[in-house]
């Protein structure tokens, strides 16, 4: 597969009392073409960051340390700005795609608009390109819904027509943060339908950051999951959820329920994740960890491959020779 | 009580044979809700939130009641803790009607734990004053024994007696949770209605949270009304499940039945959509087509036939009734299902 996405070295900055702290990083990502890569983690590990930081649009107060990314161009990877990306080559589906379009702007003028940018097309073909982009992203009746105001759809159908803008910049990578969260499950799952077919059929490929570990087993080819900042495992996702090898992997699908099991004890990770300021020396999960021993504390343990394409940062997790 | 079994999951025997027949505990017959929402005074919007529903809640058991947004599911517990004032239709506890306004020896018997802890505990006060204010109020205790009661509580919900001097701001999100419970537990409530109480935790925080209702429900013999969307959580906690749609309680039984064999298409649909850690073979699948119709849309027939791959005539005219003994479903086309049958079977003896 070739690689369209490379990511080294990422790190996300915050500047606190006088001392610069990261919530993120460093973090190496990849993605081939036509693939999904799921980032799995628990609130406060830093995935939306991670995602934001790639675009540089983080919030007010962070920003991007170091880290640089390289995007496929005619057969090689080059090195490219975030602004030259985003919007042209990667687009970012939020949570909420209320927040994504403007109330002012009926939805087929909003596709429009991007359509124009990107193509230098007419008015009149702009418009036919939004009906056939809503109709791609699976919305009924596009040839009256391009009249619709944001407010008069659901959240699902603003979440297509959201997914139909990225589609207007002819991106190539579609981020995506949560986009199902604030949808219901029978909606989710045809939007998670929908982004599989768009991966399938038109090559896109998706990163897709989610705290849900069910949902990323289902869309995802490959995950990573994050804790405190770092990536502590990643691999195919089907090796990932069958065989969980750090500790943090394997406590979380402990403490999921099942919707196949009703019996069997959950069990909790106990402590709390730690804060950004106050990152424990050595391996950030060591606090919290059934293994943890006097190494772990000593220094951060970095991703090592353990085989069958899984790559763990622990220092209690047997190297596959 | 008992405290045989592993909760959850292992929904004990005890539990099962100390409840009583269903009917004498926690009944709902009839329940409406509508409300208000604009238009004119010729033609006023109303919202019809709960449209007749009805069911009983045996003691000492798990009743799941399990939609999507809109389903009315929130609007029902509300209903039942007495913070919302039904448009018809009655809620009694062992024969005795509650109203909506409810003298506080009522009140105290039916208590809610919300959503948001953040939101649904004051910040500005330490869990000792909130504990104390309560326990004065419905005069619970002695005034000397206050203090021995907090600390006792706090146990019950497995926080340090140090949370006592703490305000929520000072505690994480699944420790505002357990006070939240406390608090609840302070009233020494018959019934306790948890209204997602897990929703706004994570995966590892959750697992503890529903550890404990569930030692609780089991330790003190209550009886509890637990709403959620999460299918996983409700199969695991629930004796018995209502899956809600628009407002209408679509198909009810005992959770197994619910999940394993479900009847009405939209159970099945959302059992189907459930993200799983075992994805389900493709020929399980089926995607439901549309989106449900707005609250406000006159409905006749069945609410569900736009999204109903089995839609006839007689439900675009007629409104299924709720039916069955035990397993009820209110569907004109139930899905009949030969032993085994069922997506959640299909999987479980497919799995390695």
């Amino acid at each position: 597969m070739t690689r369209i996405l490379n990511i080294e070295n990422l790190r996300v900055d915050l500047a606190s009392h006088g001392r610069v702290v990261s919530p993120v990083g460093p973090v190496d990502l990849f993605l081939d073409a036509g693939e999904c890569l799921g980032i799995v983690g628990e609130s406060g590990s830093g995935k939306s960051l991670t995602l934001k930081a790639i675009l540089d649009l983080l919030p007010d107060g962070l920003s991007r340390g170091t880290g640089r990314q390289q995007i496929a161009e005619g057969g090689t990877l080059v090195e490219r700005a975030a602004r030259e990306l985003r919007g042209r080559r990667i687009s970012l589906i939020s949570q909420e795609p209320g927040a994504a379009l403007d109330p002012l702007m009926r939805v087929g003028d909003l596709i429009a608009e991007i359509v124009r940018e990107h193509s230098g097309c007419t008015r009149a073909e702009s418009k036919s390109r939004a009906v056939e982009l809503l109709r791609r992203v699976g919305v009924p009746d596009p040839e009256n819904r391009v009249r619709f105001w944001p407010h008069e759809m659901s959240g699902g159908l603003k979440q297509r027509v959201v997914i139909s803008m990225a589609l207007a910049c002819t991106s190539e990578i579609l981020l995506c943060d949560e986009p199902t969260t604030a949808l219901d499950v029978t909606i989710q799952a045809q939007i998670v339908d929908l982004l599989r077919d768009l991966q399938k059929q038109d090559g896109l490929g998706i990163v897709f950051v989610t705290h849900d570990l069910a949902l990323v087993r289902q869309i995802a080819d490959r995950i990573c999951v994050m804790y405190a900042g770092l990536i502590v495992e990643s691999g195919p996702c089907a090796e990932v959820f069958a065989n969980p090898r750090h500790p943090y992997t394997r406590a979380l699908l402990a403490a999921l329920p099942d919707i196949e099991a009703s019996t069997g004890e959950l069990t909790p990770i106990e402590g709390t994740p730690p804060s950004p300021v106050d990152f424990p020396l050595g391996c950030r999960f060591a606090p919290r960890c059934p293994l943890a021993g006097a190494e772990c504390s000593g220094a951060t343990p970095a991703l090592e491959d353990q085989g069958a394409g899984v790559s763990v940062a622990c220092f209690k997790v047997g190297r596959v020779a | 009580m008992s405290t045989t079994g592993s909760l959850p999951g292992t929904r004990s025997a005890a539990r099962s044979a100390t409840a009583g027949a269903a009917g004498d505990w926690l009944r709902v017959r009839d329940l409406s809700v509508d409300f208000p929402v604009g238009g004119s005074s010729r033609a006023p919007a109303i919202l019809r939130a709960l449209r007749s529903v009805s069911l009983d809640v045996a003691k000492g058991t798990v009743f799941g009641i399990v939609g999507e947004s809109g389903c009315g599911k929130s609007t029902l517990a509300r209903v039942l803790s007495g913070l919302t004032a039904p448009t018809g239709g009655s809620v009694s506890l062992q024969g005795v009607a509650l109203g909506a306004v409810r003298a506080p020896a009522q009140r105290r018997r039916i208590q809610m734990v919300f959503q948001d802890p953040g939101s649904s505990l004051n910040p500005a006060m330490t869990t000792r004053r909130m504990l104390e204010q309560l326990l004065r109020f419905h005069d619970i205790v002695p005034r000397e024994r206050i203090e021995t009661r907090c600390r006792e509580l706090m146990e019950q919900v497995h926080m340090p007696v140090q949370a006592l001097d703490k305000k929520p701001g000072g505690l994480s999100g699944g420790q505002r949770q357990r006070i939240a419970i406390a608090r609840a537990l302070a009233l020494e409530p018959d019934i306790l209605i948890a209204d997602e109480p897990t929703a706004a935790l994570d995966v590892s925080v959750q697992a503890s949270v529903l550890n404990l209702l569930a030692k609780l429900i089991r330790d003190l013999g209550m009886t509890m009304v637990f709403i959620s969307h999460d299918m996983a959580v409700v199969r695991r906690v629930c004796d018995h499940v209502a899956v809600m749609y628009l407002g209408r309680i679509v198909e009810s039984g005992a959770t197994e039945d619910v999940f394993l064999r479900p009847q009405h298409p939209y159970t099945n649909a959302l059992m189907a959509a459930v993200p799983r850690l075992h994805p389900l073979p493709a020929s399980e699948y089926t995607m439901l087509k549309a989106e449900q119709p707005s609250l406000l849309a006159r409905i006749d027939g069945c609410a569900f036939r736009n999204r109903c791959p089995k839609a006839g005539a007689l439900c675009s005219t007629e409104n299924p009734e709720l039916a069955g003994d035990g397993h009820r479903v209110a569907c004109h086309h139930p899905r009949a299902h030969p032993a085994g049958d069922g997506p959640g079977a299909a999987v479980n003896q497919g799995r390695p």
